[in-house]
């Protein structure tokens, strides 16, 4: 077991080398003056490229400027965001806390929905039952989040004044020291549930996308897991004595049926952060994936480049710990690993 | 019938609901816009000038003008704001004497005087950051453009001896040259007025001439005020900035003027405009700031009920064709010959090629087809409504016209030999890619040999290709800083200018008449040399001055008293009420 872990963490920085290496390499696509420009705040200092290319080493072998980044990144200095204005850390800073909270909220009906549909779907397998939760998952998962997101925008809060945009109502923003950061774990702290309440009115629209979207997967994998343990002997044994269905279900094949999506959720939090971008945006909702976007649009290369960086590397720890939990839950692992 | 009886009141009441205006003293502007910095050394966009223009305030101010009734005609008069009149301009035109309206009032209730100014604006200058405007102020004090920079040991001792502080209530200002239009720089929000005293209690530069250097040039967020307002005298405050998001400025009730109608003002940021849309409807937002959502969307805002479309607000924005007389990028050459696979590097330097090309756009249906009828055609490098202005300078379609010229082009060698141009346009700008492509319409169909590479590239890209003399043929949009010709007549005919310096043009007269026009203050003496200028740069096509476009805004029905002026960033909310 313990070699397990230590195999597990030992490839973690060199994935995370690799990882920074590819995420840079992607930036050599770029002419030197381009890259040159995320270094630059303003219109004038276009004048001082070649003083920046040669500051950053941007003319030189991609090795050399690999390593003047990497040493760079490695004292936490992701570089300066020309869209947020504001060094990239400053920037995830600011932005992360907001989708942090909007996943967290997201995962639970995420799961719920996910695994109880695919539960559903797996006991009745090819059975009426099954195929509605599977074409839900399907038109769920394959619905533009930007075209449902506009209508439902425009039917529930336009029309009917429910569930408005943004992250919090301004009447209520205006009495708190500031909107930035964890907002929501902060108030529940505090017990302020009129601020909680408010969140999560706000929260509504854009968690129900996610859920929609997000869920796909859990309810495909639940039903697999589902399938497989149903067929497995020890089920057979906890029906031959006599056992009642739901009961062989929800004490026997639960458990194992639960193991991959466990895992599965670790991963799902995480590619949510990362792929809150167009939610966000439509919604108005101040987090990481609105300031993604807009930092693409911009050309905001140290932004995205920061970005892609944390969410990648988060992906990878996040399946390094989950493959360590996943061994500790499963001993078939240790074996294979 | 009975049932009815019910539904009608009901109606009725929705109705009446629906009418109710929201937060009476609360306005709600969305803008796509980011602030930079609220200190007035750093910024030097939109987004930020209208938060510094709403709570510092300058001199002088252009006269505001109704949205709707001047917006194809604006006015653009600079009255006393801070100053309690029209300057006295003596030493021929160098020495600008102004007296403090002596009611004026920081809202800490301190009241302004000529340190505070001379304070502000020897602090912009010397701190001359790479991010904002100071190059406006230093072009008459000192007499260049050029940022002023630690190793310049001679600055602070002509800055102070041109900026005198000659009791509390005069300063003067002894400029290097005589500047016409010194008014209208002290009318733009880089000369916002801001207290001495709490600036350097705030940590700011101490005003000391040995210590000037440590704030030279100083980053964004190097700044006390990089979020928050110095304290300055306008009729709104900053009550809170959440960065990137959202700024609410309250009403400033010590204001020395009466106090404004609105009591918070919320400008927040959404960049989608389907939300905008739900916003406006439901009436948690009032507007959004002029020229915030491209002219596309502007269908979605129209039919919202209780929201009112106002069109055609004028800008002081002018699309040109830029050409670069001698390009130093062989990527953008082609062959880098006279033959149809590329061009010689100097191609544009010869005039017939220039007037073939300025001759080859269809400007008519450039208007009517792309721009739906929104905007002036102008191929003049200067603004519609400032002096020197010729509406008859008018390049036309011409396919004859520029037939002849193509033909005497390079000795007649380019209409046997044809070439290949790329010209730029930067990444989702529509109506830059739509003007590009009708040249390239125009110049193919006059001859089979002649091309024309319609390319896209990032804006960045192509600013900086422009400024390293690399780029070939590109569009770019110029908006005024202040209300004077001065202001277009330098940047796209001067050869010190911002565009000739990327494009070689040089014309010795014209340099000598901007030179001579900038110091007369005869209004009909100074437009004849503007109309020189002009026509000088338009006989030459310096470049191709395409349109100048208009603008729109929505707004709810509620919203009164709204005003603006394309000089001013966004609105000003000090008339506005609901």
């Amino acid at each position: 077991m313990l070699t397990f872990i230590v195999k597990r963490l030992l490839q973690l920085p060199i994935t995370l080398l690799a990882i920074s290496m590819l995420v840079f390499a992607l930036t050599q696509a770029l002419p030197a003056d381009q890259r040159a420009t995320a270094y630059i705040t303003n219109e004038k200092q276009l004048n001082q490229i070649p003083a920046i290319i040669q500051t950053y080493h941007l003319n030189e072998n991609v090795l050399k400027q690999y390593g003047v980044w990497i040493a760079k990144v490695l004292r936490g200095n992701l570089g300066y965001s020309t869209s947020a204005r504001e060094s990239v850390v400053q920037a995830l800073a600011q932005y992360f806390p907001a989708t942090i909270e909007l996943v967290t909220v997201a995962i639970i009906p995420i799961v719920s929905f996910g695994v109880l549909l695919g539960i559903f779907a797996g006991v009745y397998r090819n059975r009426w039952p099954d195929q509605l939760a599977r074409l839900i998952a399907i038109v769920g998962s394959a619905l533009p989040s930007f075209v449902l997101g506009i209508f439902l925008l425009a039917w529930l809060y336009g029309n009917l004044q429910l569930f408005p945009p943004g992250r919090i109502s301004d009447s209520l923003s205006y009495s708190l020291p500031s909107v930035d950061g964890f907002l929501l774990f902060r108030s529940l702290g505090q017990g302020n549930w009129t601020v909680v309440t408010d969140l999560l009115r706000h929260m509504v629209l854009p968690v129900f996308i996610l859920t929609l979207i997000s869920s796909a997967q859990l309810v495909r994998v639940t039903r697999g897991s589902m399938i497989e343990q149903m067929q497995q002997d020890y089920v057979r044994t906890a029906r031959s004595k006599g056992l009642t269905e739901r009961r062989v279900i929800t004490r026997h094949a639960l458990r194992n049926v639960l193991i991959p999506v466990v895992t599965l959720i670790g991963l799902l939090f995480v590619a949510l952060l990362g792929g809150v971008t167009i939610t966000e945006t439509v919604f108005n909702y101040p987090g990481i994936g609105a300031w993604s976007a807009r930092g693409a649009t911009l050309l905001d290369v140290n932004g995205v480049i920061g970005y892609t960086l944390v969410i990648a590397s988060l992906t990878v720890i996040t399946n390094t710990v989950v493959d360590v939990l996943y061994g500790v839950i499963d001993p078939r692992v240790r074996f294979d690993g | 019938m009975k049932k009815l009886g019910w539904i009608t009141p009901l109606l009725l009441l929705g109705t009446l609901a629906s009418a109710q205006v929201k937060n009476p003293d609360t306005l709600v502007s969305l803008t796509i816009a980011d602030w930079s910095s609220f200190d007035p050394a750093q910024c030097y966009d939109a987004a930020c000038s209208e938060i510094l223009q709403n709570t510092l305030e300058t001199l002088y101010f252009p006269a505001p003008s109704d949205l709707e009734t001047e917006a194809s005609n604006p006015k653009i008069v600079n009255q006393p704001l801070l100053a309690a009149a029209l300057p006295t301009i003596t030493n021929g035109g160098r020495t600008f004497t102004i007296k403090l309206n002596p009611a004026a009032r920081f809202s800490d209730g301190t009241p302004v005087t000529a340190a505070d100014v001379k304070y502000s604006l020897m602090r912009q200058m010397l701190i001359s950051a790479d991010a904002g405007g100071s190059t406006l102020l230093l072009e008459p004090i000192m007499g260049s453009a050029a940022s002023i920079r630690k190793d310049d040991t001679a600055a602070f001792g002509i800055m102070d001896k041109a900026i005198v502080a000659q009791n509390p209530t005069t300063i003067v200002f002894n400029l290097a040259k005589p500047f016409t239009p010194f008014l209208a720089v002290l009318a733009h929000p880089v000369a916002a007025i801001y207290s001495r005293a709490a600036a350097i209690k705030a940590g700011a530069w101490d005003g000391d001439k040995n210590t000037w250097q440590k704030y030279s040039n100083e980053s964004l967020a190097a700044s006390p005020y990089a979020n928050v307002i110095p304290l300055g005298t306008g009729p709104f405050t900053l009550q809170r900035y959440d960065k990137g998001q959202q700024v609410i400025l309250r009403r400033n009730d010590k204001y020395w003027r009466s106090p404004a109608k609105l009591q918070t003002v919320v400008i927040k940021r959404v960049d989608e405009p389907a939300t905008a849309v739900q916003l406006l409807k439901t009436g948690d937002a009032d507007q959004f700031v002029v020229g915030s959502y491209a002219r596309n969307v502007a269908k979605q805002f129209s039919g919202l009920p209780g929201v009112k479309v106002i069109d055609n607000v004028a800008t002081l924005v002018l699309q040109t064709l830029f050409m670069n007389f001698n390009i130093q990028d062989p990527a953008k050459l082609g062959s880098g010959k006279l033959d149809e696979k590329g061009i010689p590097a100097n191609f544009f330097s010869d005039l017939n090629i220039r007037r073939a090309f300025a001759a080859s756009i269809d400007y008519d249906a450039f208007l009517k087809d792309q721009l739906l009828g929104k905007g002036v055609i102008n191929n003049t490098a200067m603004q519609t409504s400032f002096a020197g202005y010729d509406k008859a300078l008018r390049y036309h379609f011409s396919k004859e016209a520029a037939t002849v010229y193509f033909k005497k082009a390079w000795g007649g060698k380019v209409w046997d030999t044809g070439f290949t141009v790329p010209v730029y346009f930067n990444s989702g700008n529509a109506n830059r890619q739509k003007a590009a492509e009708v040249l390239k319409r125009g110049i193919e169909a006059i001859n089979p040999r002649f091309h024309i590479d319609v390319r896209e590239a990032q804006f960045s890209q192509i600013l900086a290709d422009s400024a390293a003399h690399r780029e070939s043929v590109w569009m770019l949009g110029w908006q005024a800083d202040y209300g004077d010709p001065h202001n277009f007549a330098q940047p796209f005919l001067a050869s010190t200018g911002n565009y000739p310096q990327n494009t070689g043009y040089h014309n010795a007269t014209v340099d000598k008449l901007i030179s001579q026009a900038v110091g007369i203050s005869d209004p009909v003496q100074r437009t004849a040399l503007y109309r020189q200028v002009v026509r000088l740069g338009f006989n030459d096509v310096a470049e191709i001055p395409i349109y100048q476009g208009v603008s729109y805004t929505a707004q709810r029905d509620w919203v009164k008293g709204r005003v603006t002026n394309p000089l001013y960033a966004g609105d000003i909310y000090y008339y506005t009420s609901k």
